[in-house]
């Protein structure tokens, strides 16, 4: 059951790139956006999702014409979504939003692709079913009709039940799934988190081990940035069983480079440490 | 008193030939301004007369007068500051975020200000403002896109503010060809000395990063005498060898050499103390047949060993990226190009050092 294997909003079939077929949306709802609607759907592009969100709380209070106030209200929401933000309140705007019949059909079409992805994050079938269904079923615009259909057709695949009580749904997604480009079927396969190597397994349980006995016992006593115990996980992760060389000639090397006194990083509780990442240490070896 | 004031503004008019009729209407004006009341001898005889018949008023129609000049001055005073301010543009909000050190909400700001602007080349504008804050805030792909923003809005218009942020932008990235083609870019645009030197010393530290010497010789070739320090410490770094890794960890093998080799005396040092207690633990350790705290000691020391070597491998590839970096800042100089903020929303660069 890969529902149990959903552990991040990376793995949300169609979630990421669905920013692309909502910008899409937000386009096709004015003719001549607000400035502020504008810029909001380029950061949101970008993933800059605090300041979209400030663009689209800046549109609604700007925006003149329904379809605008309706767009920011996209823009605002989904940016949330991707920030974090409270997630009922996220998706009760969402839904409000695709079962607005007053909204425009690419901007609830939008919605409804972004809501049925807020549920499924949460492993809620019925919740995501419902609107990824609507947005299939309605979307005007290609890029959003192809990644509704390919997140509906993972979601259905798993859940013969469901199914069987679509049939008419069904048929349509294997009628069109020739139609799906290869990218959106593979932006939209559910993505089995990688497993650790073996050879990085040590180091981490080592890490484990010093930050819940020894670490929280004798404090924050590292000088550098990152920690000691974080450079030697983040080295046992890339190079296995090499981290623990990588992990002695820091010990060897930290008065030296405290001494030094160079890259000095003030950290949130005042301390100063010293720059001193894995990355100057292994460029080498990834030939830069 | 009136001939000698007569007479001085003719002395004036005398002595300035050129700038007499200047000088006779600015004392006409000053008269019209001043003491255009006081001189209109009908109005202070009509004024007498009233006087003479409402004594009481008599005293604020003094008042007024004497009030006349602070007030009168007061007034032009306020109505050319306020003339001035009108002028001035407004600061712009993402200025104040740029000095508040913000650049990536003051590239926002400016990116509003350039969806906003009526004309292309106020828009291509600020985005290039919205790319130089980018660049500070360390975002250089962004920085890239929103200079390929001010080129599509007005091509060519801000040429050498968009090859100079795109220069900056591919050293940021570590991508060496590109720096060194913007640079030599803006060195072909600009024909001022001290912008050509800069450009020229650019190029050279991006040739030096890539390691061609020889393409760094021939762009410090056409900078003036100035960049004679840039040269010399070109020509120091060629001079100079780097230190071989793999020799370093063959060195590693006996526990500090590795350090040694690449000059790291106090890690050599540290290196060899801990390996020794180490391993004399592990000599104890067996003598006595402890096996639980052999294998233990004997953990450590492997670590400490694979430390040494790999440590001596490392340490000569930091030693090696030292040595290059001192050689690109040298070749490279003090110097540094700024965009001028006060000249906001103009582009206009200036060289610092």
């Amino acid at each position: 059951m890969f529902s149990t294997r959903i552990v991040s909003a990376r793995q949300i079939p169609g979630l990421v790139p669905g920013i692309f077929f909502l910008a899409l949306g937000l386009a096709a709802s004015a003719a001549r956006p607000g400035v502020a609607l504008e810029l909001g759907r380029e950061l949101l592009a970008e993933g800059q999702w605090a300041a979209a969100r400030a663009e689209g709380l800046r549109a609604q209070t700007e925006a003149v014409e329904a379809d605008d106030v309706a767009a920011a209200r996209l823009l605002a929401a989904v940016a949330a979504l991707r920030m974090g933000q409270d997630r009922d309140e996220v998706k009760a705007e969402l839904e409000a939003l695709w079962q607005d019949e007053a909204v425009p059909m690419a901007i609830r079409s939008a919605a409804a692709y972004e809501g049925g992805g807020a549920a499924w994050v949460e492993r809620d079938r019925a919740g995501a079913f419902l609107p990824w269904k609507f947005a299939f079923l309605n979307a005007t615009n290609p890029p959003l009709f192809w990644r509704a259909g390919c997140s509906l057709y993972f979601l259905l695949k798993d859940d013969a039940a469901r199914r069987d009580a679509e049939p008419a749904v069904w048929r349509s997604l294997l009628s069109c799934r020739d139609a799906w480009p290869l990218t959106v079927w593979r932006e939209c396969q559910p993505r089995r988190p990688s497993a650790p190597s073996w050879a990085s397994r040590p180091g981490q349980w080592i890490v484990s081990f010093y930050r819940a006995q020894i670490g929280p016992a004798i404090g924050a006593r590292c000088d550098l940035e990152p920690s000691c115990s974080e450079y030697f996980r983040q080295a046992s992760h890339a190079h296995g069983l090499l981290g623990v060389s990588i992990m002695a000639d820091r010990f060897i090397r930290e008065p030296t480079v405290v001494a030094a006194k160079e890259k000095p990083i003030v950290m949130p509780d005042g301390r100063t440490r010293y720059a001193d990442p894995l990355s100057d240490h292994d460029a080498w070896m990834k030939g830069r | 008193m009136r001939k000698m004031k007569e007479g001085r503004e003719d002395r004036g008019a005398d002595r300035f030939p050129r700038y007499g009729k200047l000088f006779r209407d600015f004392s006409t004006l000053w008269k019209i301004i001043f003491h255009g009341v006081e001189k209109n001898e009908r109005f202070f005889h009509a004024m007498e007369n009233f006087f003479a018949i409402f004594p009481r008023y008599g005293k604020l129609f003094c008042n007024f007068s004497t009030l006349w000049k602070p007030v009168g001055m007061a007034v032009w005073v306020g109505a050319a500051t306020l003339a001035a301010t009108a002028s001035e543009p407004p600061t712009p909000l993402a200025l104040r975020l740029a000095a508040e050190g913000e650049p990536v909400a003051a590239a926002i700001e400016f990116r509003r200000l350039a969806l906003g602007a009526e004309d292309a080349s106020a828009a291509a504008r600020w985005y290039w403002w919205a790319a130089q804050a980018y660049a500070q805030a360390g975002q250089p792909a962004m920085s890239n896109r929103m200079l390929d923003r001010a080129e599509d809005a007005a091509p060519l218009a801000l040429a050498t503010g968009v090859s100079w942020l795109r220069a900056e932008n591919a050293l940021h990235e570590r991508d060496w060809p590109a720096a060194a083609f913007h640079f030599d870019s803006l060195r072909i645009k600009t024909g001022a000395e001290k912008w050509r030197d800069f450009s020229a010393r650019g190029a050279a530290s991006a040739y030096v990063q890539e390691k061609d010497l020889s393409a760094a010789r021939a762009v410090l070739k056409d900078a003036t005498e100035a960049a004679e320090d840039a040269r010399q410490a070109l020509e120091r770094y060629a001079a100079g060898r780097d230190k071989k890794p793999w020799l370093g960890g063959v060195l590693g093998l006996v526990p500090g050499l590795g350090y040694v080799y690449a000059g790291e005396y106090a890690n050599a040092t540290r290196s060899l103390i801990l390996n020794s207690l180490f391993i004399w633990g592990m000599v104890e350790a067996a003598e006595e047949e402890a096996w639980g705290i052999f294998a233990v000691v004997a953990f450590g020391e492997i670590t400490w060993y694979t430390g040494s070597i790999y440590g001596g491998v490392d340490a000569a590839h930091r030693y090696n990226a030292r040595r290059l970096e001192r050689a690109v800042s040298d070749v490279r100089g003090p110097a540094r190009l700024a965009a001028d903020r006060g000249q906001v929303p103009l582009v206009v660069l200036r060289v610092e050092f």
